[in-house]
């Protein structure tokens, strides 16, 4: 991400009036570029144009940081992991008294990049058997990515405030008192919010029938979810896909609850497109699965035109795959009398995770992924947060 | 998923079914009504047809078989039922002509929609079962290619039907039949081009897509189904060709979204991302309302890290207004309009075999009996 704002290269180059005889003379400053955020131990390059012996000083925010005498003319600072902006000023001077300068003004993050882009937050659940293990400390945990134990500098438990996405199936399965049901444990949810989360509700089938801003109060949702008529096919990736992009600019916690009775059917996207952004999202995706009698929970049998048995068993496999990437979980549901209670388990659920931040020791920013693990120095208990991510 | 063979032959049903003219229901049973009871209100139930009194027919019908034959029965004595019903027509057709079946095809046809709205699966699957061994019958016995075509559409009719119900290989049983009878049935191709894609049968699939595009040329249903199963076999050229042509105004809106869309995903994963950017930019702009192809356009450029724009397009999407279905569900559905206009040619095809189905009744040996 910190290559994410290449700005064209500025330079500042004052030099100083020279007689028309003299040789060229100018220093410009190659990197950092103007309006780069940057943290930690960065190269500032220095290009010098000049035939003499010189001595460059090097101040960043007004204080001195280095002098360097000879090509190249370059020198790593450490900025810090502040996001602020850096004002680095470069004076080169020659024995004969030629000075020329080079300035370069850095940028920040916005603020909701800064979380997920540098610092990496994980949600961790912690259960043994149906409860959740709730009095660990920082202490208990270790985190590893990429194979390297980390050190985990915030810590801290479920009142970051969570922003939330409701995707709702609206297809003509859900018809009746499913639909019904399912806007009754929608409503549950965003009652339970805390002042400061957020949600957003979209009703879905083979397209997208409702959508809600995001608003952190009940009543601006409430009238768009009036008289809604279940009709239509599924397309559960094409709007899973929109409502993890949807989450991308929002801050902190972030988390799409889906509700749906069955898998994708219409969706142009398929769920290895699907499954890329859920592993690049900092989204938890949790599926309340409303499941037939009988219904084990494992992949569908049916067939469609735009797949056959094998690819929807497949399709079904990968969304499992996203959910769990994504450090959610499938909550299912045998009867619409559990619905709402499942939509407060999820709620309480994230209350109650811990919030494990670090910064990642090898942060190539290259888009390689990360391999994460977390564990807990407790026998018996089952740990769950994502799985990894991508280091845009 | 082979062509079948209707697992009896019809015709030995009828000649049974004149043979076991003075079988009683023996025995325990679910028939409550003696043979001839059933031999004599079957009669009325095809006079009253003949009549031209297709409501009260199908009322006598429902009379009969809800009193007659329940879901308790077992395979005997339905079989029973069935000859005792054959027995009627056997005796009607001695007398007449084999076009007078066409209405008796027409109203268990109907009885099955009757069954089916009124939620008696065993009836419906019953009287669908009499329907299509007796258009069978119909087709196998006429030269008039009007009549084997007849035969051809009932039997697209139920398949179309059982598809919507999820029997995909019983539908595409019933469509092999129907394609023997009237190889030109466009209907019956696309539907079972439809099941075998449903399997995952992508050869037969574009054989029988051809065939139908090969006919008309104008067949853009058929033209896009041939190209996506073409894409499914991993060709390039032939469904990219068949696509392109599909992107002008003239065919259906639901048809050019999906070439966009369709299209737009071949060059992706040839790797001509730029190809498939123009192709879904040209679709957004002729289709604004269209979710799908603003969703695929988004997936590709996050998958380009270039998220922003992505957003952008995203934001751009608004809830859809009506109750129109997107071009997805639609290509997922069978081709109902044919089907439609198909159903309607039958009906009008009943009409001028009334008098025969008449006549053929008033000379049959039953006439009279209790009737």
């Amino acid at each position: 991400m910190r290559h994410r704002l290449l700005a064209l290269a500025g330079l500042v180059a004052l030099a100083a009036p020279a007689p028309a005889a003299e040789p060229p003379f100018g220093i410009w400053i190659d990197r950092p570029h103007p309006g780069e955020a940057i943290f930690g131990p960065q190269e500032i390059d220095l290009a010098v144009e000049s035939q003499e012996p010189l001595v460059v000083e090097i101040r960043v925010d007004d204080k001195l940081v280095a002098i360097v005498q000879r090509r190249p003319f370059r020198y790593v600072h450490d900025f810090g992991y502040e996001n602020v902006e850096r004002v680095i000023e470069v004076r080169a001077r020659t024995g004969k008294g030629r000075i020329a300068t080079a300035r370069v003004t850095t940028g920040k993050i916005a603020i909701d990049e800064e979380i997920d882009l540098r610092l990496q937050q994980l949600y961790v659940t912690v259960t043994s058997g149906e409860s959740r293990v709730l009095g660990l400390t920082r202490d208990d945990f270790r985190i590893v990515d990429r194979g390297d134990r980390q050190e985990i500098v915030t810590f801290e438990r479920g009142d970051v405030p969570l922003t939330a996405v409701l995707l709702l199936d609206s297809s003509l399965s859900m018809a009746g008192p499913r639909i019904e049901a399912a806007l009754r444990g929608a409503r549950l949810f965003l009652e339970g919010m805390a002042p400061l989360d957020e949600a957003r509700v979209m009703l879905f089938s083979d397209r997208l029938l409702r959508s809600t801003r995001f608003a952190s109060e009940r009543a601006a949702l409430d009238p768009v979810l009036a008289g809604v008529q279940a009709a239509g096919g599924t397309a559960l990736n094409d709007y899973l896909f929109m409502a993890l992009k949807d989450l991308d600019n929002r801050q902190g916690r972030r988390v799409v609850v889906v509700f749906s009775d069955g898998s994708d059917v219409h969706s142009v996207l398929s769920m290895g497109e699907v499954l890329h952004k859920a592993q690049s999202s900092p989204a938890l995706i949790y599926w309340i699965h409303l499941q037939e009698e009988g219904e084990t929970g494992g992949p569908p049998s049916f067939t469609s035109s735009w797949r056959h048995v094998a690819r929807n068993r497949e399709e079904f496999l990968l969304l499992h795959q996203a959910i769990d990437a994504s450090g959610g979980r499938v909550r299912a549901v045998r009867g619409l009398d559990e619905l709402g209670a499942a939509f407060v388990e999820v709620l309480s659920e994230l209350r109650e995770q811990y919030v494990l931040g670090y910064y990642p020791s090898a942060d190539l920013g290259d888009g390689t992924w990360h391999d994460v693990k977390v564990r807990v120095g407790q026998p018996g208990v089952t740990v769950r947060t994502r799985g990894g991510y991508f280091d845009y | 998923m082979r062509a079948s063979n209707q697992a009896r032959s019809v015709w030995a049903r009828i000649v049974a079914g004149v043979l076991v003219g003075g079988l009683t229901a023996g025995g325990a049973t679910a028939i409550e009504i003696k043979p001839q009871q059933v031999i004599d209100r079957y009669h009325r139930v095809l006079s009253l047809l003949a009549s031209g009194d297709r409501e009260q027919a199908m009322q006598a019908l429902w009379d009969l078989e809800t009193r007659a034959i329940d879901g308790s029965v077992g395979s005997s004595e339905l079989e029973r039922y069935w000859r005792l019903k054959l027995k009627v027509i056997r005796e009607a057709l001695l007398a007449g002509e084999i076009d007078q079946l066409i209405p008796v095809v027409m109203l268990h046809h109907d009885a099955y929609l009757m069954y089916r709205e009124k939620h008696q699966p065993f009836l419906a699957g019953h009287t669908r079962s009499m329907a299509a061994e007796l258009a069978e019958l119909l087709a196998k016995r006429s030269s008039d290619p009007q009549v084997q075509e007849f035969s051809s559409w009932v039997l697209t009719s139920f398949a179309v039907y059982m598809q919507d119900s999820l029997s995909v290989s019983s539908s595409a049983r019933l469509l092999e039949q129907a394609l023997k009878f009237a190889p030109q049935n466009r209907v019956a191709l696309l539907a079972l081009a439809a099941a075998h894609e449903k399997f995952g049968e992508y050869e037969p699939a574009t054989r029988h897509l051809a065939r139908a595009v090969e006919m008309n040329g104008d067949d853009h249903e058929a033209r896009l189904r041939l190209a996506i199963c073409q894409r499914r076999l991993k060709q390039e050229e032939a469904p990219i060709r068949h696509l392109r042509r599909l992107l002008d105004p003239g065919p259906p809106d639901w048809v050019r979204t999906l070439a966009f869309e369709e299209l737009a995903r071949i060059y992706r994963d040839r790797g001509e991302r730029t190809k498939a950017e123009e192709v879904l930019q040209r679709g957004m702009s002729e289709f604004p309302a269209g979710q799908q192809l603003r969703i695929q356009a988004a997936a590709y450029l996050e998958m380009d890290r270039r998220p922003k724009e992505a957003a952008a397009i995203l934001d751009s999407i608004a809830p859809a207004e009506g109750p129109d279905n997107s071009p997805r569900y639609v290509y997922d559905r069978w081709p109902h309009e044919g089907v439609e206009a198909q159903r309607g040619q039958m009906r009008g095809m009943v009409e001028s075999r009334l008098g025969l189905l008449a006549a053929g009744l008033r000379s049959s040996p039953t006439t009279g009996v209790g009737s």
